[in-house]
Parts: C-alpha cells; structure tokens; sequence
C-alpha cells in the first residue's frame, strides 16, 4: 500500500538502515541579505529518523502568512509620542532603533560597526530549487515596511562561532547568528535539534564551551540569567515557573524585589492597556489559563525593559485565539524595537509571525531564510533535511486480541483526564497511538501500565483476563511489560548498575541470573566496565537496554512510550527491529509516540491521542500523516472525510 | 566550578567521612585556639582520653550502643529517602513505654520475662510514634519532617508528665523521676565492674539484620530504589506509601529499643532528660556510616568519642560541655560538604570576558 505523503514537495521518509545516501545532501540557497549569516560548513546530511511532528502541518490552527492580519492591534508604527514617559526599552541601553523605515546607524563610531560588516555574504552559488528566489530587498508582499528591520542597522546580538557539549553530544556546534532591533527571528528545529541549549547560553542558564556572544558588537559573558536580564534579555519559558498561590503581582514581586506592590500592580495595569496584555494584577495564578500565565511572564519581562525577549515554544500551551493575541504583542514589540527570537517547531506560526529564520538541525545551523517566503513544506525540508524512502512494515500475522482497553475513564488529578478510551491490540499487531505532547500520553502510560490503578477492573483485559485493578507488579505477572518515555529516573535510575537496573522490573517475577548482561550482549548495549552505573550510558545505550530489559521478560502486552526519543539512529533502528520482532512472535505492542515517522515505519495501525480521548485506530497504511495531523490538532471525523 | 562526574565516585564516598573527621579536627584546632585551650592538649582530651583505659573504653562503647542502634535504623529511613528525624520522641516513647511495664509488673511474675517485654514494649513505643508520620503522610500528605520533628516535642512533654505525676515516685521527695525499675527489668552487664551491657549484642544484631536486609532482600532494594527515584521504585513495582511506613516502623522500632535499652541499662529508671542528645547525634551517625547499617556501627564509636571526650574536656578543660555538640555539628557540616565530591568533581577556572 502506497502511502500518501502530507506535503507533495517534501517526501519525508525514513530508513531504518543507516546506509549513507549520496543524494542527501541539501544545499540551502544563500540569501544575500546582510541581515543573515550562513555557516558554510554544509556538508551532507546523515540519514536519521526523523522526528517530523504534527505540528509541522500547523493542523490548520492558523491562517497562512499571507493572509491579512486580523488588526485589533493598530499597524505597527514608529513609536507614538504618547510612550516618551514610562519607557519599556531600556533606559540605560543604547536608544534602539526606531523601526523606522529610513536606517538610524546611530553608533557608527562604535569600534564593533566596523567588525560586524553588513557584507558578511560569501557569495554562493544559488540552486535552482523550488521557492529560492534570491531576497534581496527583503521584498516582503504584505507586511507594513516597518516590519523589515533596517538592514544596515548594528546588531542587537550577535553570536559567533558558539558551541556547547555534553559528555560526546555537541548540542549547539559553532553557530553563529545576528538579530538586529525590531527583528522578528524564528529558530527552527526538531526536538533535540539544540535550539533550548542555544537560547539558554543566551540567557545566561549555560556557559558556552566555544564563541562568543555579541551584545552591541560588545563581547560579553552572560553568566546568569539575571545578568541577562540586567543587559536587557528577557526570556518567556514554555514552562513557567511561577507560584500557584499567589497573585499576579505577588509572583511578579519576587522576581522584582526593588519595586511595590504597588507600583507593580499598576504596571501591570498599564502595560496590559497598553499591548493588550489585560490582567487583574490581584487573581492568583492557580485560576489563570495557561495562555493567561504566560501573558503574565511576558509583562515580567516587559517590566525589566528588555531590548531582546526569547520566546521559546510559546504557542504550545495556547488556544489558537491567545496565540492570535501573542501574535500581535510580539508584533507591537518588535515595532517597537525590540528584537524577538522565536523557538519553536511550529512552521505555520513562524511563517505568520517573523520575518526572518535561522534552522538548526542536530546542533549546526544548516540554513537561514526568511519564512515568508518559504511553504511551509519546505521549511520542513530544511528542519529534517533529508530525503530518503520509508521502509513499509512487513505485514505480520495478526491474531486474536490481547490487550483489550475498554472505556478507559481516568479522572484528571493535574494532567489530562482520559475519557473513555477504547482500543484493542492483537496478537502480533504494533498499535500506534500518535498525539503531541501533553493530550494525556502519560496519564494513558500510567493507567496501562498501573502505577495508576484504574476504578473498574474490566476497564483493561489482557488475554481476556480484567487487570484494571492490579498494581503494576500484579499486571507484569499477567504478561505486560513497560517501558516510560523518561528513562533516568522512571525507567532506570542513574545511580544504579545496570544489574540493580534490570532488578527494578524483574523483582517480582523470578530471579534471573545474569539478565543485565544478557541483554548487553543481545541489544549491543555499549558501556565501558563491567557493570555500569546507568547514568553512564548515552541516551541509546540506555534505551536499548531498557527496552531490551523489558524484552527479556517475554511479555504477551508491551507498553512503550517515545521508544526512540532523544536516541541515535543507530539505536533507534535496532530498537524498531527488536519490536517488530518481538510482535512477530505473537506480542501486542502498543508504542505511544509523537513521532509519525516512527509511527509509520512500525505500526500496523494507528490511533490519535487528543485531549483524553482517542480516535478510531485507522490501519497506518490507509492513513496519511495530513489526516492524523488534524486529528491531532482536535478536528472532528468529519473534517477528515472533507480531506479525503 | 563544579562538574558532575559521570558515575558516583566508590573511592570518594569512603574517603569522605575521613576527610570530614580530619577537617573537623583541624577547625577544632582554630576553634580552641580561639577560646584561649592549649589546641593540641584540647585535641589530646578529645580524641585520646576516650581511649585512655578500661572504664574510658567502656563508656566509649556504652555510649555507642543507643547510637548505633537508632543511627541504623535512620540510615534505612534516609536510604529510602524518608527523613525521620523525630528519633528522639521515638527513643523516648521506647523508654517510657520500657518504663511502663518494668513499673506496673505484677509483683511475683517470672522474672525472667521482664526484661524481654520491656524491650518490646520499648520497640512498640517506637514504632507507635514513627507510624503516627506515616500515616499522615499516607492519608493527608503530611510532611514526614515536620511531624516526626513536632512529636518529639510531644514525647518530652508526656515523659515529663509522667515523671512529675502519676508515675512519679512516691519516695522521691518530689523529684521528677520515677521509682528504680525492678531487678528482673534490668540489663546485665556484659562485663563486669563496667556498665558495658547486653544491648552492645543487640546493636551489632540489628545492624547486621538491617544490613542484610537493606542489600539481600526485595524489600531493601525497593528501599534504595525509593531513596534514589522513587517514580522508578514505583515503576519497579514498589509502593511509596508501603515503603515509606516500613522505613518509619523500622526505624522507629530501634529508637524505642534504644529508649528502652537506655532506661533498662544505664538509667534504670524514668527521669526528664534520658534522652541525652542520642536521637539527634543518630542521624550524624547514620550520615558519617554512609547509610549503611554496619558503618553506622563505626559511625557510633566515632560520635562516641566526642561524647566522652566532651565530658573529660569538661571535667579537665573546663570546657562548656556545648563545645561536643559543635564538634558532632561541625562533623555533620563537613561530611555534608565532602560528600559533593562524589557526584562532582572541583574543576577549577578561569573567568573570562567582561563581568
């Protein structure tokens, strides 16, 4: 069965093989705007797994970026008169900017104007490649001229050459990047691709091993996030930290200890008029939305004046209409002059919101573009790089069922609540149940596998036996196996041998002599010593032995989540081959994943997970990763039949 | 800087509590220096009289004994992540209870069981008084800190009613205590013309018992594996409500039985103050034996020391008798310190660029 790709343009694919494909090797058209630097050294891209998430399809949320911009907000201006008094750019910082179309070069005289020339471009041969049409001008169709920055104006930041490892892992690897005021920067990339540890030797969070980082052309060592603040950096979490029982103010306080309440609560009052950021500074967080916390971590950062505000996945917590408004905050702000460096993998928000993008993948900065002139599928292209074909499943025999989850009602504690979940895994099958973070995969983890017991016991049958009330050891009795998506800590614990490792999910069945290096010998799980600690092991290793710990045991039900999260290609290739083999012996798996490439290349069918609920499960040949994106973003059975 | 190593260093976590005691001894050295003491003549008192003789060796190991026996238990308890330090109510409740039976037997009974069941009564005080956390921490999610802390309070508050009221004795011309246990529920001595008793035998047992407990048995490995993650004990299959009360019956079981060896042996009778700083000085004991109840053993002789030196320094010195706790204090903060070094390693720096 032939397999519809989502985007036309982009094949995404897959090898479980590791085998080097010449044709992979992308050259990402050079875009001769001062504004952008390029790292040359691209070279061919590695064959991996990609992790092309749901959300790449943007799942219709938002309206394409050349659709004109619902204006609640006024277009964005050179600052009105009226802002002269309370200043939000920093007092002490060099005047940004104004967004102005007409260049400001207002410290020419600094030595740094001369070092971070405008002509940084070593011109390169443009590809004929689809939607690469040279931007010169930056001619930009729709967006008020003032949203182009001016293009000969000093950077605000610029990094160079900045590096950052860990242990034999170089996250972040010689990348380089300038952001002018007023700029509206995307940073793309796939989970992993080391957008966060860049953006935290921004922050001051960690000390880059190689680079430096340039704060108006001045070099400069960010040691702590409040050294950050200090130099105008603001940063909005995707998790925020704030404290539940206090109000908007209060937590606000506590990061400003040399203000009033008062004086904060007005604050608060004004800058919510003023951007739209409306807030009662006296709710307490705890009855606040999400899209609502983060407005108040966002006028945290405006009250510290900052000059650059990270955003890092912000729209991942949002209802498509905050993330409307935040749109247009960041819009405000940038006309402003404040310059926005926007993570996320979210390629219909960076096309509708910056304007220009820098892509990462596996630590290396392998292109920079402006996202408006690019489609959405292409950006893709760029995050993932490769394209190579995507090995079908081989067709297993599938039998009776053997996991049978019926109606499955687990009330929300603090998660997501499941509601009613219905499925069944046969003998021999691999069911995927796809979904993006947070719609309940690990209340749905901890109610199969038992850490949660559920209220009825029929709610889930293994072999037709009900095990809904066994505890976890009970269901390991009745054949299961488990394997969480975290693995230090949930499924291992670092500060064990592997031996002790292995113990911790075969305590209870019989004693098993050796089993740790046993299953070292068959997964080709590489560690130095004879028995090691499992913080030791890279991310692979320890996969590889988890999964084939939990192998070991035979199970007739296995329950895996994010199989191959954060693991080499190596690793991930040996860690599918060992599951389909073990469903080939009669096994129901179950791999819970947000992976669709992985979905894809394993599963025999797949069903989505959405807020608590799950969809009908569709055999993975007959779906496309459009439709599931849809149902990933909440779409109704019927929005699919208008796809299909 | 710090730098995390990859594994935990086995050579340092044995080499800490060595390189605490010496750096103890070192800001002893200041310390005594300070208040005007001859250092090495104070150091001499401290670490060398306990040794000196018989009777000095003797005491050393009596000392020892309710150490070893709560600082045991406690390092099963901080194994499993629970922090228990309301040993002291627990020892207490173990006396009183001790106490009560030896009180009340009837007169005439065989005499030979009461020394028995005043060690169980003993272990049931304690238990009773390390459950009470347990609980509230089960069913409402107290916290195990505070509550076992607060019931200490509690305890010497019940003790000190009981001694002044009705368990008072009726000879002692209103002094708080109680009458003198008798015969049958006291200790013997293991060694004669010494107060070295039989609770030396039960210390070494115990420890031996938890020690193979904690490393041999499913249940200890569920206690590590709690102590360590305790998402990946219950993982594993190990419930953290179950665990978290086995630790605090354990461990309060031999608190108790260390009130009870202590009021059976040494005291022989209930008095306000028995319970000496123990419950406290335990969990520097349980820390320094590397949460091991066989180094908890050793940990107790070395804690020992700086009681009975403590005392000379007082008798000899004229020094506050404070000055043991500063040094236990002192150990504690030290071993504290050193023991970063076995998940980290100190790479030193040099700053560069503008601050």
């Amino acid at each position: 069965m032939e397999i519809e790709k989502p985007h036309s343009d982009v094949s995404i694919s897959y090898s479980l093989g590791l085998q080097e494909r010449p044709a992979s090797r992308i050259t990402v058209p050079q875009i001769e705007s001062p504004l952008h630097r390029i790292d040359a050294r691209l070279g061919p891209i590695p064959v991996r797994p990609n992790r092309l998430l749901a959300s790449l399809t943007g799942v219709g949320r938002f309206r394409p970026a050349d659709a004109p911009r619902p204006t609640s907000i006024p277009p964005r201006q050179p600052r009105p008169p009226v802002r002269e008094a309370p200043p939000v750019i920093a007092p002490g910082a060099q005047p940004v900017v104004a967004p102005t179309p007409s260049p400001a070069p207002t410290h020419v005289s600094s030595p740094a104007a001369v070092s971070a020339p405008p002509a940084v471009a070593t011109p390169q041969p443009i590809p004929p490649a689809p939607a690469s049409e040279p931007v010169k001008a930056k001619p930009t169709p729709i967006a008020a001229p003032v949203e182009t920055t001016a293009p000969d104006s000093l950077p605000l930041l610029s990094l160079v050459g900045l590096s950052k490892s860990f242990g034999p892992v170089r996250a972040v690897d010689t990348v380089s990047l300038d952001l002018r005021p007023g700029e509206k920067h995307a940073l793309l990339g796939e989970n992993g691709a080391g957008k966060s540890t860049l953006v935290k030797m921004i922050y001051g969070v960690l000390q880059p091993d190689a680079g430096t980082i340039s704060l108006d052309g001045r070099p400069l060592r960010i040691d702590s996030p409040s050294m950050a603040r200090g130099q105008g950096i603001g940063m909005v979490f995707q998790h925020f930290s704030t404290f539940e029982a206090l109000s908007v103010a209060e937590n606000l306080a506590v990061v400003l200890p040399d203000r009033s309440l008062r004086d904060i609560r007005r604050d608060v009052r004004r800058i919510g008029d003023e951007y739209g950021l409306g807030i009662e500074p006296d709710r307490r967080l705890v009855d606040l939305s999400a899209g609502e916390r983060q407005r108040v971590e966002i006028i945290r950062c405006l009250l510290q004046n900052p000059r650059l505000l990270i955003m890092d996945e912000p729209t991942s917590v949002l209802t498509p209409q905050e993330a409307e408004a935040l749109f247009a905050v960041l819009d405000r702000l940038a006309g402003e002059g404040c310059a926005i460096l926007y993570i996320s993998h979210r390629l219909e928000d960076v096309r509708a919101l910056c304007t220009s993008a820098t892509v990462m993948r596996r630590g290396k900065v392998v292109a920079t573009c402006d996202p408006r002139e690019e489609t959405a599928a292409s950006l893709a292209e760029k995050m993932i790089g490769s394209t190579v074909e995507r090995p079908r499943k081989q067709a297993a025999y599938i039998g009776k069922p053997r996991l049978e989850v019926e109606n499955l009602r687990v009330p929300s504690k603090s998660g997501v609540a499941l509601d009613g979940i219905n499925f069944t895994a046969r003998k021999g099958e691999i069911l995927g149940i796809a979904g993006v973070a947070g719609e309940g995969q690990s209340e749905l983890f901890a109610a199969l596998s038992g850490e949660r017991t559920l209220r009825r016991r029929d709610m889930i049958r293994v072999d037709e036996r009900p095990v809904g009330q066994l505890d976890i050891t009970r269901r390991r009795r009745a054949g299961m196996a488990f394997a969480p998506e975290r693995r230090i800590g949930h499924s291992a614990i670092g500060d064990m041998r592997l031996s002790e490792n292995f113990r911790l999910t075969h305590n209870a069945v019989r004693p098993l002599r050796g089993g740790a290096k046993k299953v070292r010998e068959e997964f080709d799980v590489r560690a130095e010593g004879r028995d090691p600690f499992a913080s030791a092991l890279s991310g692979g290793n320890l996969q590889k032995f988890v999964i084939g710990r939990e192998i070991a045991r035979e199970p007739k039900v296995l329950i895996v989540e994010q199989p191959t999260w954060g693991v080499d290609a190596g690793a991930a290739a040996a860690i599918h081959e060992a599951l389909m083999a073990l469903s080939a012996k009669g096994a129901a798996i179950v791999v819970i994943s947000q992976d669709l490439d992985e979905i894809f290349a394993i599963c025999d069918r797949v069903a989505v997970l959405h807020r608590g609920t799950l969809s009908e499960p569709k055999v993975t040949g007959m779906a496309t990763a459009e439709e599931l994106g849809l149902l990933m973003g909440g779409a109704e059975p019927t929005a699919l039949a208008e796809v299909s | 800087m710090l730098e995390r190593r990859v594994a935990p260093s086995p050579f340092l976590a044995i080499l800490s509590p060595v390189i605490a005691v010496a750096l103890t001894i070192l800001a002893g050295f200041a310390l005594f220096a300070a208040l005007g003491k001859d250092p090495v003549q104070a150091m001499e008192v401290y670490f060398l009289s306990p040794f000196a003789d018989a009777y000095n060796r003797s005491e050393l190991l009596v000392k020892a004994i309710p150490l070893a026996l709560i600082g045991s238990g406690l390092a099963i308890c901080f194994r499993a992540g629970v922090f228990n330090i309301g040993a002291p109510g627990q020892y207490t409740l173990g006396a009183i209870f001790a106490g009560g039976v030896a009180l009340h037997a009837p007169e005439g009974a065989a005499m030979i069981w009461l020394l028995p069941a005043c060690l169980v009564a003993g272990i049931v005080g304690g238990m009773l008084w390390g459950w009470i956390p347990a609980i509230l921490r089960n069913l409402a999610g107290a916290n195990v800190i505070l509550v076992s802390l607060m019931l200490t309070y509690v305890a010497a508050l019940l003790l000190d009613w009981l001694v002044r009221g009705p368990w008072a004795d009726p000879l002692g011309r209103g002094f708080p205590k109680t009458a003198t246990f008798p015969d049958g529920a006291l200790m013997p001595n293991l060694v004669e013309g010494t107060r070295l008793h039989w609770g030396l035998i039960l210390a070494v047992i115990a420890a031996l018992v938890l020690a193979w407990m904690l490393f041999a048995t499913r249940r200890g490995f569920g206690i590590r594996a709690m102590g360590l993650a305790p998402k990946a004990a219950t993982f594993g299959g190990f419930s953290e409500a179950k665990t978290v009360t086995y630790v605090l019956l354990v461990s309060g079981g031999l608190a108790g039985l260390a009130g009870a060896v202590e009021a059976t042996a040494t005291i022989q009778q209930l008095q306000p103050d028995i319970a000496a700083g123990y419950g406290f000085a335990a969990i520097i004991v349980a820390f320094l034996g590397r949460l091991n109840p066989i180094g908890a053993l050793i940990a107790a002789l070395a804690l020992a020391v700086t009681y009975i030196g403590g005392e000379n320094a007082q008798i000899l010195l004229k020094l506050p008798k404070n000055a043991a706790f500063v040094f236990q204090g002192m150990l504690l903060f030290f071993l504290l310190a050193c023991d970063t070094l076995i998940h980290y390693r100190v790479r030193v720096r040099r700053r560069t660029g503008a601050a």
